[in-house]
Formats: structure tokens, C-alpha cells, sequence
């Protein structure tokens, strides 16, 4: 006996979900509890002042990258569940498909990493200051530049979702085009290796403000879509599904 | 009958956007996304006008018009590419493609010119906080203008291989649109950049 259509209709249902449940988890821990909200960590601050400000927001930060470690695991169901969703449309390969696994799963690991340090950065806070900042340096460039990966997860998706010729798409082509707009927003992120203040530094508005917030509205606009498809399959009949599946 | 009226009238709203409404969402948020830089640049720029003012001395303005006009033409050739292959004339269409393609190269060129004089006069993007805007914007921009002209050669090949017509030409459509955008951020970023005292 195998799992049956109902359960595995639920969990699908689920994974979409947990889109929304990352970004609003996200949000909290990384924005709010990591200080990231209103505004990151300057890059041009000094080891001292970095230092002190590890010091004064210690128990939110440990807290915030404590939590959000655990959470960006949400992100890896919910990018199974878009691989699902895109396995029905290229039906005479999985190129695109596993792309967007292994990029989806390669995010988390580089969100992680990131996150790690700055919780390493507090678990010793009365360190030599310039450890902290180097931690702090190592978070930050590790999401501020490998972007790629998850730029290559949101074309994959985009891509596929544009050949769909069905007559219910799951992603509509305004969603398709959204996601490579979004992706490519990050492209100037890599420039937080040249500058410490301005509009392009990990606290600036192409270095932070801008590819975070496409990040996120690309997650719940898929998230969306997702649910409202998973919702339709699990209203259809299941000699309709039989057909489907054919 | 009320669902063929409902595609009808979808199928007609979606013939009035070039390339369909779907599309026209990736151009208005690039649109709105270099707005960003243009807005940005400017509240930079009124913190030290002097720097900026003279810094922009060193920026080629006739270069600068040149490409504008380059840019320009290569819009008006793929417009006459679209028109000629909606009046049947399909045949005609690779030859404006050529025509916008080239141009597109030159741009490309003189560009990489100028950049290459700034460098040899030691101006990188690291020099000032106009230098970085000059740069910066003006790469992001070449950026698209590469992947632009990428799009139109692709195209060029697929229309002299009979993929399109008059009733199969939205993608050609979406990819004009495209590169009416590239057009018009640089018909923008040039008297920013270049021009602005």
C-alpha cells in the first residue's frame, strides 16, 4: 500500500504554504530580531562600534539567528513543492525541474551560512572586536554575493512556467516575467564587495532594500499560486485526475 | 457565447499591449527599478553638486550623443522590422533586425572606448560617488543592451527561417518592447549622467 492521492494532496498543500510561513518567518527573525530593519549594520562602521552594537542587541540577535536557522528550512519543502509543479510541464525532461531543486536547496545553505556566522558573532561577544566584524563581514557577503543561486532557481521556474500552454497555467506569464525581473534584481548585490556606504553597500537600497523585498514578494506570489493550484487538484474528481495524469 | 465574447474581448485587449499584458509587467517594473537609480543619483548628487559638476567633466559628452543617436535609430530600424513584417513584407524584416543589431554593436563599442579612456586616466568606479553612479549604471544598462542584442540576432535567424508572420509575431513584439526600454533608460541616464549642472 502506498500513500494515498488525499495525503499527498495535503502535504503538497502544505509545502506551498510553507512559502508564506518562510517569508513571514523570515521577515520577523532576519528583520525585526536581527536588526537588519530599518537598517543593517553599517559596512563602514569600525570593529569597536560593530562590536558594541553585537553588545547591545545581543539577546535579539542570538535569538534572531537561533530561530531563523530553523526556519529557513521551510524553504526546502516549499521548493520541492515548485518542482512539482513544474514536473507536469516539462513532461519530456527534468533539466529546468531539478535546477530549481538544487538551487532551492543551495539558498538555504547560503542563507544558513550567512546566518551562522552572525550567531557565531554572539556567541562570544567580548571576542577581539575584529573577529566579530569579520564574522560579521562573512555573513553578509556570503547572501550579498551568491545571489546566482537563487537568481537560477527563479528563472528556472519562469521559464518553464512561460512554455506552459495549458488552459489553467499554475503560474500565469505575468508571475513568469515577475520572477526574472526579481531574480535580476539581485545582479547589483555583488557590487557589496566594492563599496561601505551608498546605495550599493549591504545596507544601501540596491544592496539590501531592493533584492530582499523581490525576494520575498516572489515567494508569496509563487506561494500563492501553488496553493490555488493544489487547491483546484484536490477539488477535481478522480477520474479527472486519472485524465490528468495521462 | 458569453465565453467566446469574454476571449474576444481578452484576445483584443491583449492585442493593444505590444507583446501582451504579461510582459508589459517586466517592463514597468525595469522601469520603475532604474527610476530608483534616477531618483537615487540625483538625492546623492545635491549633497555635493561641486564634486558631481566637475567630476562629469571628464565624461565625453559628444560620445554620449552619439550613442543617444545610435540607440535612437536602432529603435526607429526595429519598429520598421515590426511594420514590415505586419504588411507581409517578411523578407524585408532580417534586414532591419541587421540594421538594429549593428547599431547595437557600436554602441557596445564606443562604450567600452570610454570606458577604456577612463580607466587609462586611472577612473574607476571606486574614484568618486559619481564615478560609481557613471559606472555602475551605465554597466547595468550595457548589460541589458548585450542581452538585447543577443534577443534580436536569435530573432533575426528565426524570422529568415519563417517562424514569424503577421499573425504569429508576439514574441517579436515583446523583444521590441524590450528594446524600446534599453532605448529609453539611456534617452534618460545620458542628460543625467552627462549633462546635468
Amino acid at each position: 500500500m502506498t500513500v494515498d492521492k488525499k495525503t499527498c494532496l495535503q502535504w503538497e498543500l502544505l509545502s506551498a504554504w510553507s512559502g508564506v510561513a518562510f517569508a513571514v518567518t523570515y521577515a520577523f527573525t532576519f528583520g525585526y530580531l536581527g536588526h537588519t530593519l530599518p537598517q543593517p549594520f553599517s559596512p563602514a562602521a569600525s570593529a569597536q562600534e560593530l562590536a558594541q552594537l553585537y553588545m547591545k542587541h545581543l539577546w535579539d540577535l542570538r535569538l534572531g539567528w537561533m530561530l531563523s536557522l530553523v526556519f529557513i528550512s521551510l524553504y526546502m519543502p516549499w521548493s520541492a513543492q515548485i518542482s512539482m509543479h513544474m514536473k507536469e510541464i516539462e513532461k519530456h525532461s527534468r533539466v529546468l525541474t531539478w535546477t530549481q531543486l538544487i538551487s532551492g536547496a543551495l539558498t538555504v545553505y547560503v542563507v544558513s551560512w550567512g546566518m551562522l556566522c552572525w550567531g557565531v558573532a554572539t556567541y562570544r561577544p567580548d571576542r577581539f572586536a575584529e573577529i566579530t566584524q569579520t564574522l560579521n563581514d562573512i555573513g553578509w557577503l556570503s547572501l550579498e554575493t551568491q545571489w546566482m543561486i537563487t537568481t537560477v532557481q527563479m528563472c528556472a521556474v519562469a521559464i518553464v512556467g512561460l512554455y506552459d500552454k495549458r488552459p489553467i497555467p499554475t503560474f500565469p506569464k505575468w508571475v513568469c516575467w515577475l520572477s526574472i525581473f526579481c531574480g535580476w534584481t539581485f545582479a547589483p548585490a555583488s557590487l557589496t564587495f566594492y563599496f561601505k556606504s551608498g546605495p550599493f553597500a549591504w545596507n544601501g537600497l540596491l544592496g539590501f532594500y531592493v533584492p530582499y523585498a523581490a525576494w520575498l514578494v516572489w515567494a508569496l506570489v509563487l506561494s500563492y499560486f501553488m496553493i490555488k493550484d493544489v487547491k483546484r487538484r484536490m477539488a477535481m474528481p478522480e477520474r479527472l485526475h486519472q485524465v490528468a495524469a495521462a | 457565447m458569453m465565453m467566446t465574447t469574454e476571449l474576444n474581448f481578452r484576445s483584443t485587449a491583449i492585442k493593444r499591449m505590444p507583446g501582451g499584458t504579461d510582459f508589459w509587467v517586466f517592463v514597468i517594473a525595469e522601469s520603475l527599478l532604474f527610476g530608483s537609480f534616477f531618483v537615487t543619483y540625483i538625492c546623492y548628487r545635491s549633497g555635493s553638486v561641486e564634486l558631481y559638476n566637475l567630476s562629469q567633466q571628464a565624461l565625453n559628452r559628444g560620445m554620449g550623443a552619439f550613442n543617444t543617436a545610435v540607440l535612437i535609430v536602432s529603435s526607429w530600424s526595429v519598429v520598421q522590422a515590426l511594420e514590415a513584417v505586419r504588411k507581409g513584407r517578411v523578407k524585408v524584416a532580417p534586414r532591419y533586425l541587421s540594421l538594429s543589431i549593428v547599431l547595437a554593436l557600436v554602441f557596445l563599442t564606443v562604450k567600452i572606448c570610454e570606458y577604456q579612456d577612463k580607466f587609462h586616466h586611472g577612473i574607476t568606479l571606486a574614484t568618486n560617488k559619481f564615478f560609481m553612479f557613471y559606472f555602475v549604471l551605465t554597466m547595468i544598462h550595457m548589460a541589458h543592451v548585450i542581452i538585447g542584442t543577443v534577443v534580436l540576432i536569435v530573432l533575426r535567424q528565426r524570422l529568415v527561417q519563417g517562424e514569424y508572420d503577421r499573425d504569429n509575431m508576439n514574441v517579436l513584439e515583446m523583444a521590441a518592447s524590450y528594446w524600446h526600454l534599453v532605448d529609453l533608460l539611456w534617452i534618460f541616464l545620458f542628460p543625467l549622467l552627462y549633462l546635468l549642472r
